[in-house]
Formats: structure tokens, sequence, C-alpha cells
């Protein structure tokens, strides 16, 4: 029996507590199918009241079942269909949990393996990663679990609670409402589906779709005043691309963006060109050099980027305004230690 | 500071991973405190989600999950509530397997460990990353500076033409902004010195173990309070206080809104790149002949239109 009808009492004769009848629906749907040694099939799922369907509408609880499958799998937990072999295509579908998508295998990573991974978590974790410390100390304990690798050097996780909404919010795959200063210090509240998020320069950062003007949007953690538990359901589009979100100075002006291309020389280290572009533009190496073409709003900010990096061989191709800019840079540096 | 209601969403991934880790646990169960603080919850939040997991059952095999609370202890009992340990979420599977990637982590270990963890349908592609540049070399080095292994590393600093060997003892890797340095000694110039982790080109792991030096600095800022070459700069006031370059050692005001900066650095190549870019918004303040040398590398800058 289950405690999915609000109106049974317990032994005591009181009522029972208001349960959440979702989460214990799915828990129970999970614990039922982990448990049982065969697969149920979907009449003996969809019709048990027990478990939280049963509701007289068979269409209506096919849908449900279908909903709760989904929310275990994005929890990690995958359930298959199965059909006896030479089964027909109308015959009745099974259920059953997919072990080996939804259970770990310890057995397959090694303890090198754990060692490499857990030292590499630690390294990020010393550092003091902004946007990922939660997640990546649960992924540690795991691991450490799996392995039997010890747990008494793991270095403290940074957790800040602005960082731990967004990332419940984008795990959950729930929007997040939340009240918001800007950067001149203007406070607006806003509900936004968390589409991604990033670290650029030890602060954590998040996009996604902001219902107050229905764009996909960034926002700095540290700016959020306060949030509200996250709410409605979305799911991410799947063309959504962060790293047309990585940011850079020369994105910020009330203009169209234009193409601007910066070059590298041949011998400039792959690394170091990947690093400096992050993904963004079109980078593409031949015998004569790299070239990069990206999209610039500030060529004024275009040219102080590109300067910043000219140690590393950068330097502006196009347009003319973008080399002008660059020039025009040099011209004030000269002219002002010349005054001097 | 934990939620203090918990959505349904939360709720039904806390159950979860309590259950989870409570079968992890075995019969020393875990303590409501230790449940809280590694669920981020209240205690309050805690006894909903036990009420919840206590009334599952499966009415045809009778199952059902027993969680007995002894005092400040939980504990699972029976293998009804069995829950072996899950993979990833998608969301903490897009983090693990960012983490692989950033960390230039050996490829086959890398499948191996995406293999065991990562929940293979969930389509966990690029949505989390972040922009720190750590070449390809972090995992061998890592390896290096905790077994004590002398290295050769192919590196070409800013004032370099060319690339070239050098022989080191790496100490540690610092991160300072969106920038990995190794921080190594030099053997050959019997020096400390740091290396931007994106430059180094080449690196071979020598039979040799390092030797001992003087205690590493613990960042690139104290590494670079000992670099030997030094600046005043005038500058804007809010200009110096957001710039982080690491070898900032001091900012006084200078006037109205107007700064001194003393900053100490590797390269005069780099300073001269930086100042450069402020636009004449930057001023060396205490060397004119340092300043003349700027000029001339700014006029050798000049792009032909």
């Amino acid at each position: 029996m289950t405690a999915s009808d609000t109106t049974v009492t317990n032994k005591n004769g009181a009522p029972e507590p208001g349960f959440d009848k979702t989460a214990q629906r799915i828990l129970n749907l999970f614990f039922v199918l982990n448990s049982s040694p065969e697969p149920l099939t979907t009449e003996q799922i969809v019709l048990d009241s027990d478990l939280g369907y049963g509701s007289g509408n068979i269409d209506s609880d096919k849908r449900k079942f279908r909903r709760d499958r989904e929310k275990l799998l994005e929890r990690g937990i995958t359930i298959k269909e199965v059909r006896a072999a030479g089964a027909q295509e109308t015959e009745e579908s099974a259920w059953t949990i997919d072990r080996e998508h939804t259970f770990a295998a310890g057995g397959l990573i090694t303890a090198d393996d754990a060692d490499i991974l857990l030292d590499a978590i630690d390294q990020t974790l010393a550092t003091g990663s902004a946007a990922f410390a939660t997640p990546l100390a649960d992924i540690r304990s795991k691991i450490a679990y799996l392995t039997g690798a010890s747990t008494a050097e793991e270095p403290p996780a940074r957790r800040l609670p602005a960082v731990d909404a967004v990332w419940s919010a984008f795990a959950e795959r729930c929007a997040l409402r939340f009240l918001y200063q800007n950067g001149h210090g203007e406070q607006k509240e806003r509900t936004v589906c968390v589409y991604g998020m990033f670290e650029h320069e030890g602060v954590a950062y998040f996009c996604g779709l902001d219902n107050a003007t229905d764009e996909i949007r960034t926002f700095r953690c540290d700016r959020i005043v306060r949030a509200w538990r996250p709410s409605k359901a979305y799911s991410i589009p799947a063309d959504f691309n962060l790293n047309d979100r990585l940011f850079f100075e020369f994105d910020f002006a009330d203009c169209k963006p234009v193409m601007a291309t910066f070059s590298f020389a041949p011998q400039a280290q792959a690394d170091m060109v990947s690093g400096l572009t992050r993904g963004r533009g079109e980078l593409t190496h031949t015998e004569e050099g790299w070239t990069w073409t990206v999209g610039v709003r500030d060529l004024n900010a275009a040219a102080s980027f590109c300067m910043e990096h000219a140690m590393d061989g950068m330097r502006p191709v196009a347009p003319d305004a973008l080399k002008l800019a660059w020039n025009h840079l040099i011209e004030r540096t000269v002219h002002e230690h010349a005054r001097a | 500071m934990p939620a203090r209601k918990l959505t349904s969403e939360q709720r039904l991934s806390r159950a979860i991973d309590i259950m989870e880790a409570l079968y992890a646990a075995g019969e020393t169960g875990m303590t409501r405190g230790d449940i809280c603080s590694r669920f981020d919850i209240t205690g309050a939040a805690l006894d909903e989600i036990i009420d919840i997991v206590s009334t599952l059952a499966d009415r045809e095999s009778g199952a059902r999950i027993i969680c007995e609370r002894h005092g400040e202890c939980i504990i699972l009992t029976g293998d009804a509530g069995r829950v072996l340990p899950l993979r990833l979420s998608a969301a903490e599977g897009a983090v693990l397997n960012h983490e692989l990637e950033s960390m230039g982590i050996d490829s086959r270990a890398a499948e191996r460990i995406r293999h065991a963890l990562l929940p293979e349908k969930l389509g966990y592609n690029q949505r989390v990353v972040d922009t720190v540049a750590r070449g390809s070399h972090w995992q061998q080095l890592n390896c290096a500076i905790q077994d004590g292994v002398r290295c050769r590393i192919i590196y070409r600093s800013m004032d370099d033409t060319r690339p070239r060997e050098r022989l080191i003892d790496p100490l540690r890797i610092a991160t300072h902004g969106d920038q990995t340095y190794l921080i190594a000694w030099d053997v050959e110039v019997d020096e400390q010195r740091s290396y931007r982790m994106d430059k180094i080109e080449g690196l071979t792991l020598t039979d040799d173990s390092v030797e001992r030096h003087a205690p590493a600095s613990l960042s690139l800022h104290e590494s670079l309070s000992q670099a030997e070459q030094s600046a005043k700069l005038l500058m804007p006031l809010d200009m110096a206080e957001r710039l982080d370059w690491a070898g900032i050692m001091s900012i006084e005001p200078n006037g109205a809104d107007m700064a001194t900066v003393t900053v100490r650095y590797g390269s005069e190549h780099w300073l001269f790149c930086q100042v450069i870019a402020a636009g004449g918004a930057i001023r060396i303040l205490d060397d004119p002949a340092q300043a003349l040398r700027l000029c001339d590398m700014a006029k050798s800058l000049t792009c032909p239109l």
C-alpha cells in the first residue's frame, strides 16, 4: 500500500500527512521497478492506484507514466521497454530498469583513473571553482565511494548560496525566479529558464530564457539579491550553444555586430589560440597562420583586446575601422608619453 | 544556506540521493546532521522525505522500505530499498564531461570514466564551460608534481623569438583569472619561474627526480612579487581598481581620481602591450628610458591600412 490517497488514516486514526503525491508516485515507480524481479507490463503499472495511477482514464495514466519516466531519466534512472523475442508489435510492452545505464559501473574505473580524476577535481576545488563547486564535490564523493578512495583529504567546496540556487534550478530544469541587481545598481525581479552555466575570470554566470524580455540573456550569479524556489519545468532547446554566450569586452555596445578578422602567427600554439578565442566565431589555421573572424559590436574594445594579446602575435586584419582603432591606441599612447 | 521548502522536483531528487546514500552507509546509517549538510536541506525537509520514502511499497511482492530512526541516526534496513550508486544526473554529467575535457585527461581514462558514470542517453552536451586556459599538459604535469619528476618543456616566453627547451623541477600549478601557470624551478638558471600552461609546446618526463628547493610560492602574485622588473604607472583610479594583473603590488591615490600603481612583471613586452591597450590612459611614471622604449615599440606595431 502507498499513502497516495491523503484521506487514508494510519493505525492511530490520525490523517496521513499531506504528502507530495507526485514525488511519491515517481519514487514508488522507481522502487517497484527496482525491486521487481520481472518487468512489469504497461497495464500493471497504469491501472495500479497504489502506485499513483489508476485514475480511470487509461490514456491520461499512460501519459502520466511517460512523464514520470522522463523525470526519472533526468535523474539518471533509465526505464527501458522490453519485449519477449518474437513478440508482435501489438503486444503489450513491459518495463524494467535499465541497470547498465542507470547504475554506475564501479568496476570499470581503475584506482589510477580514480586518482587522476580526484586530483583534477581537487585542483579545481582548491582554486575555488566559482560555478561548479557543488556538483564537483558531489561527483567526488561518488567516485571516492565507488573506488574506496579516501575522502579524508577532500578540499572544502566553496559553496555560494546564489550559485547553488542557480545550479539547483539548472539541475532540476525548473525556472528560477530571482531579484537581480544590474551593473547600474537597478534591481528587478526576473524568472529565467537556465540553459547553461559558465565561469569566466573567477565569476559564475548563467544563460537562459528571460521571461521579462523573452530573449536568451546572460546573468552574473553574484548579482542575485534573492532567489525563490524554482518552479515551472522547462527543456533546453537542442540547438542552444553555450559557446556563443562566452562574451568578450567587445560585445557590449548598442549597435549591430560587424565581422572582424584577427590573425596569429603560424607558430602560435594551438592551445593558446583556442583558449583565447573561446570557441566563438570561425578559427582557421593555414601555412600562413591563424585567422579568427568573429562578430564585434565595439571596435575600440576589440582593438584593445587585440593589443592586450599582441605579445601572443595577435594582430587586426579587417575591417579598416578596426585597424584605425588599433592605430589610434598607439597614437594616443605615444602622444600622452611625449606630452609628459 | 539550505533551501527552506523544497519543490516537488527537489524532493524527488533529494529522496533518490538520500536512499542511495543510506544504502551505501549500510548498518551504521547516517546522522540527520550529515544528511542535511550533504544534501543541503533542513531537518523539516528531511522528515518530509523520510516520511515519503517510508511509504514506498510493492503490493505484489510485499516489499517495502524500512527507514529506522534511532535518535539522530537514520538507517535503511533490508534489501528492498537497495539503491546501488547511480550514474550521474544530466547536469552532473555535463560538469564531469567538462572536467575531463578541460583538464586534458588521457582519452582512454576519460572514456572509461565516461562509460562508468555518465548517463548515456541524456545528450550531455557542453552546457557548462569555463574560459580558463589550461593547455594540453595538465595531467602529465600534475603527475610529475606529485611524483617529484624532473621535466623538460618546450616553451617560448613573450620575449623569446623562438621556443626553447628548459629543464625544470615542477612545483605547483596556479590559477589567476582565466590563466593557469606552472610554477617551477628552472634548473639551469637556478631560479623559480612561472610558465603559462597554454604556451607549453612540449613536455618530456626525465628519469631524474626533482631536487629540494625553497618552498614554492603559493600564487602567481607571490611568484611575481620576487620578479626583478617593476614599474610605476599613473592611471585613473577606477581603472586601477578593475585591473586583474597578478603582479600589482600597490595602488596609491594620486591626485583627483588618479592612482599610482606599482607592478612587478616578468616581461617588458607584456607590460607595454597592456599600457598601449589602454590607449593613453596609462602612463609610465618613473623611468623615461622605459617610456621611450614603449613609444618605439608602439610605433613598430602601427598597422598599414
